[in-house]
Formats: C-alpha cells, sequence, structure tokens
C-alpha cells in the first residue's frame, strides 16, 4: 500500500509518519504541504490511499479531491474541522482528529483495506490505453464532486445520468442534481461502457438505471430511468443500441 | 478568541452599561425622584382645583365672601390629605400595582372618600359658615350634587395615578429588559474570551506531541508556553483590564506556540516601547489581534509572511499595532461587528478617544488599537 501525506504543518506531517511506522504494510511515498504540491504528487505518484489536511494554504482538502481527474482513497486529518466534515455528504470518507488517536489509524487503516480487496478484481490498467491522459480511476471506482458549498463522494455506478452542459457535465443520483466541472467526453473515457451508454450527444446512461424504453420521435428512442427520468436517444445511438442487443 | 475579532473582550464590572435607549433616562428605580414627582402632582393638581373652586365663588358681600374662601381652601387641603391617605391604603392593599386592579372594590373605596370629603364640607361650613349650606331649602340635593362631584374629582385622581403608575411600569419593565439583554451579551462575551480556539489548541497539542519525540526540551517549553497563555485567557474573564507586560508575556507565548506549527511561514517581530510595562488595557485585546493577522494572514499564505506586534507611546495616548502581510478582504459582518464592539468596549473603558481601526497599507494589514492615558482616563471613569 502506498500513502501519501497533505498537511501544511511540518510537525503534523512528521507526526503522522511516526504513527503510521506502526504500520508497516504501508509504505509512504511522499509528502505534500499545500495543494498545488499535493496536486503534483497524486499525479506523479499515484498512491493508494491520501491523508489529507481539510485546512491549507491555498485552498481545502475538498477543492484538491474535485480537481482530480482520479481520486484515491482519502483520509481526512483535522484538528477541528468536523463540523465542515459533516456539513458535507462525504460519509464515504474517512477522517481522523489531531492528535490522531493510534487505535482510530488502525481501525480506519482495516477499514481501508477492506476496500481495497474488494476493488482489487477490477484493477485498472495504468497503461495509456485511454484517450485522454488519463490516471488509473479511484480505488474503487468513486468521483468527488464540489458543488458551490455541497460535496459528494459517490460511487460511479450510483449515477444514474450524466448530462453535458457546456464545459460542465450535470450528474443525476439519488434526489441531487449537482454540477462537475468536466466534460461529457472527459468523463465517458473514465467509464464502464458495459454499464454506461452515450445516448445522444448530450448525455449518458447508467443502464441499471432504465426502467423503460420506447419509439421516440423519428427511428430514436426514448428511455425511461428510475425517478421518470426521460431521456431521448438520438436515430444513430439508436440503431447501433438495436445492433448491439439484436433487436 | 475564535472569531475574527469576534471576541471582544468583556466589559468588565460595568455590568449596566448606560443604555443608549432614551426610555432609560433618569426617572424610575430612584425612590426619591419618584417621590418628590409625586407630590409635584399633588400640590400642582390640588392647588388648580382650590383655584378654580374660589374664582367659581359667585360675588356677595366681603364677609360670607371670605368664610365661603376659607372652607373652600380648608375642602381642597383635606382633599389633598384624603387622597394621599388613599393612596397609602391603594399600595398597602397592593389594588393599584397590578395588571387587574379590583376595580369594584376601588370604585366603593371612591364612594366613601367622597362621603368622608362631603362630610368634612359640611362640618366645615356649620364651623364657620353657620351650616349655610345645610339651611338651604333643597339641602339634599345640594349635599348629593357635591357627593358626586367629589367622587368625580377623586375618580379622576385615581384614574390619573393608575395611568402614571402603569407608564412607570412600563418603563421599569423595558429597563429590566434591556440591562438583562445587557447582561446576557456580556455573559456571552466572557464566555468567548476564556474559551480557546479550538482549532488553535488541538493543532498545538498535536505540534506539541509531534515535538515530544523529536526535541523534548521545546515540548517541555511548548507545554509551558501552552498553560501560561490558557491561565491568561482565563484571568481575563475576571479583571476589567491587565498590565500591558503580561498581555505581551501572553502573546510571546501564542507566538512561539504558533512558530513550532507554521516553521518559517510566521516571521513575528514583537516591540514594546520602554516604560509601557504598567499601561493597564483590555484583557486579550492585543493578544486577539495578533491571532486574526495569524488567522488571516500566516494560515492562508504559501509563502513566509511577517506579523509585526509593536506598542508605543504617542503624546497622551498608546498605540498598539499588529500589522501582518496580506491583503484586507471584504471585511465581513462578523469582523465589522467585532470592531465595532472592541470600539464600544474601548470607548466604555477609556472614554470616547479610545477606539479600534483596521486598514490596509501597502501590502501590510493593520489593527491599531488607541488607548488614551492617565488624566483622560480618569476623566472617563468620572464619566462613568
Amino acid at each position: 500500500m502506498r500513502a501519501l501525506i497533505v498537511d501544511d504543518e511540518r510537525l503534523a506531517r512528521n507526526e503522522l509518519r511516526r504513527l503510521l511506522a506502526a504500520h508497516p504494510a504501508l509504505e509512504i511515498v511522499g509528502e505534500a504541504a499545500n495543494p498545488i504540491e499535493a496536486r503534483a504528487a497524486i499525479e506523479a505518484l499515484a498512491p493508494d490511499l491520501v491523508f489529507l489536511d481539510v485546512q491549507m494554504p491555498g485552498g481545502s482538502g475538498f477543492d484538491l479531491l474535485a480537481s482530480l481527474d482520479a481520486v484515491p482513497a482519502v483520509i481526512f486529518t483535522t484538528a477541528f474541522d468536523q463540523y465542515a466534515l459533516r456539513a458535507f455528504d462525504v460519509s464515504a470518507l474517512d477522517y481522523l482528529l489531531k492528535p490522531i488517536d493510534p487505535a482510530r489509524l488502525a481501525h480506519a487503516l482495516r477499514k481501508f483495506d477492506a476496500r481495497l480487496q474488494v476493488a482489487a478484481p477490477a484493477p485498472a490498467p495504468v497503461a495509456a490505453s485511454a484517450p485522454a491522459p488519463q490516471q488509473a480511476p479511484a480505488a474503487d471506482g468513486k468521483v468527488f464532486i464540489k458543488d458551490g458549498e455541497r460535496c459528494w463522494f459517490v460511487a460511479l455506478e450510483q449515477i444514474m445520468l450524466f448530462e453535458s452542459e457546456g464545459n460542465y457535465t450535470r450528474v443525476y443520483f439519488d434526489a441531487n442534481r449537482p454540477l462537475l466541472l468536466r466534460s461529457l467526453n472527459q468523463l465517458e473515457a473514465r467509464l464502464d461502457p458495459e454499464r454506461f451508454l452515450r445516448v445522444s450527444r448530450r448525455q449518458i446512461v447508467n443502464l441499471d438505471f432504465v426502467t423503460g424504453i420506447a419509439p421516440g420521435p423519428g427511428s430514436g428512442m426514448v428511455l425511461t430511468l428510475k425517478g421518470e427520468i426521460k431521456v431521448p436517444m438520438s436515430r444513430r445511438r439508436a440503431a447501433e443500441f438495436r445492433q448491439l442487443n439484436g433487436l | 478568541m475564535t472569531l475574527p475579532f469576534a471576541a471582544p473582550e468583556p466589559f468588565p464590572q460595568s455590568s449596566p452599561i448606560p443604555p443608549a435607549a432614551p426610555t432609560a433616562t433618569p426617572q424610575a428605580a430612584q425612590p426619591t425622584t419618584s417621590s418628590r414627582d409625586y407630590w409635584l402632582c399633588q400640590c400642582t393638581g390640588w392647588a388648580i382645583l382650590g383655584m378654580i373652586s374660589v374664582m367659581s365663588s359667585g360675588q356677595g358681600a366681603l364677609g360670607p365672601m371670605w368664610r365661603m374662601t376659607v372652607v373652600k381652601l380648608l375642602v381642597i387641603c383635606n382633599g389633598l390629605v384624603l387622597s394621599h391617605c388613599w393612596r397609602l391604603f391603594l399600595r398597602r392593599r397592593g389594588w393599584i400595582d397590578r395588571s387587574d386592579p379590583p376595580v369594584p372594590r376601588i370604585l366603593l373605596g371612591l364612594i366613601a372618600l367622597s362621603a368622608v370629603q362631603v362630610s368634612f364640607l359640611v362640618g366645615a361650613d356649620i364651623l364657620i359658615r353657620n351650616g349655610a349650606l345645610i339651611a338651604d331649602s333643597d339641602a339634599t340635593a345640594v349635599v348629593i350634587a357635591l357627593c358626586v362631584l367629589w367622587y368625580a374629582v377623586f375618580l379622576m385622581w385615581t384614574l390619573m395615578y393608575a395611568v402614571v403608575l402603569s407608564r412607570r411600569r412600563a418603563r421599569r419593565f423595558e429597563l429590566e429588559k434591556l440591562e438583562l439583554e445587557v447582561s446576557v451579551k456580556d455573559a456571552e462575551l466572557r464566555a468567548l474570551q476564556a474559551q480557546v480556539n479550538p482549532h488553535f489548541f488541538f493543532n498545538s497539542m498535536n505540534s506539541i506531541r509531534a515535538l515530544i519525540y523529536q526535541d523534548p526540551d521545546t515540548a517541555a517549553q511548548a507545554v509551558g508556553q501552552l498553560a501560561g497563555l490558557m491561565r491568561h485567557s482565563l484571568r481575563a474573564g475576571q479583571a476589567p483590564t491587565v498590565h500591558l507586560a503580561d498581555e505581551v508575556a501572553a502573546v510571546n507565548a501564542y507566538l512561539a506556540i504558533e512558530r513550532h506549527r507554521f516553521d518559517e511561514r510566521l516571521q513575528a517581530e514583537v516591540e514594546i516601547a520602554p516604560g509601557l510595562d504598567d499601561v493597564p488595557i483590555p484583557p486579550m485585546a492585543l493578544q486577539t489581534l495578533v491571532e486574526n493577522a495569524v488567522k488571516h494572514g500566516v494560515e492562508p499564505a504559501i509563502g513566509a509572511c511577517r506579523v509585526r506586534v509593536s506598542a508605543v507611546r504617542d503624546g497622551g495616548r498608546v498605540l498598539l499595532t499588529v500589522a501582518n502581510q496580506g491583503r484586507l478582504k471584504q471585511a465581513s459582518a462578523s469582523t465589522r461587528l467585532g470592531l465595532a464592539n472592541t470600539a464600544r468596549r474601548l470607548a466604555l473603558l477609556f472614554g470616547p478617544r479610545a477606539g479600534c481601526t483596521l486598514h490596509e497599507e501597502g501590502g501590510w494589514v493593520v489593527a491599531q488599537v488607541v488607548l488614551p492615558q492617565e488624566g483622560n482616563q480618569e476623566e472617563a471613569a468620572c464619566a462613568r
């Protein structure tokens, strides 16, 4: 396991290093003192796990995550920002309060380890097969979304619809519709083609959420998603779709 | 200590701050003023009534006229005495001091009052005018008319008294509410004062734990500094002022701890002019400014950030200045409120010439507290 420590205070980084010495399976591959360094380190080192301080000069840990294409597993470390963490819907994330309790740290690492094992069967090759300069996808296929004051850390398979809005993409999951600072094309490269279907220039649909298919205008089709969301499918895509499914 | 400028030091020992509301001017509360007002109203009222009554006497021979006037004046005096007794009675029974006075009983009391008054009138008439009043043919009608008249007079008196009382009660209620609000604010301020910024506290604890392994001597020193700072901030809730030297010691302890956290990112200089050690300042006034400088200057800076703390004497005043490199962000509502509160507190403690300002100047954010000294301060104390 390869980990990166991100904290603007040298003593805090040292202290975490000291605590992590009790976990020899974890290799600390680097340190960063601000979001700019951290971004560079994550892209260069592709760590499995990042210990991330919430408050840093030059931007918060949330801003950093939202700027990443591929989000590694994250454990937040904070002295007194658990309110901020609670305000965000980041329950999927772990956080440790500084000074960090060794038992809590061990617990968080065990949880992380289990998650890694679950995600392991489908490792994404780091090979440069993707068209865009993509890094390995998130350890467990998640995307970090920050829209205004709210944040979500959501698994890709829970997203039912991606809808292009200029350079942004609106993401539909549960009852949330936040904007993601990525183009639809950027996203498409990351998505599993078995599950996600580009139905038109503007939309990508998660097939798991399709509840109905009806013929649409022309020789197009209209997909109905959970929650009665109707998505029109272009003629060309519909033809491809029919062919693919032997319809 | 937590919020930007929002931890203005409490108003020590000056609990009921002279409230600004116009309702809270002299008056009420003081029994002497209130009883003087009462007697003034009583005398004026009865004098006017007496004048009207004397002037209303018809013409006639000089002798009977005089007698008549004497009777009238005696009756007026008796009215004054009776109404005063009535007031004592009402107050003792507590009939008038409440929101739901027992109206039937009061009306009954007024009948008794007018009966006594008319009896006195008739008695005086008999003594001085040989009973000219009851010698009249329709004496009964006259007596009844007098009873009704005096009933009306005492009723008016009681109504006016009740109105005055209820207005005074409303004012007192308002004043009490105001005092309560002020004391709640005061308590809040004190609580804030004694509170150590949790973000700072836990980060310091984390740094100290790292130091324990790395550099035990420095760790021990840091524990001492943190303890000193905590003690100073706890003391802040108890005294109206502290000596500048004590405050500076706390500031130095704070900066030493923050230096462990921020390394070379925090470059602090503290310069206190000689001879200012005993200058009284509101507790935490300087420390709060330094903490704000670190929070808004050093924390968001990736590189080094200088913080300069100084105290100098400038004519009859002492200037405390805290400056940090950086830009002054659009002052938030809480910052402005904090500044206004601090300025008000300073004015209360040191008079109107004290104050607190925040401005940007050539890449530095400068916070300054002005404390008038000596004479001015005594003046301010007297004014209070």
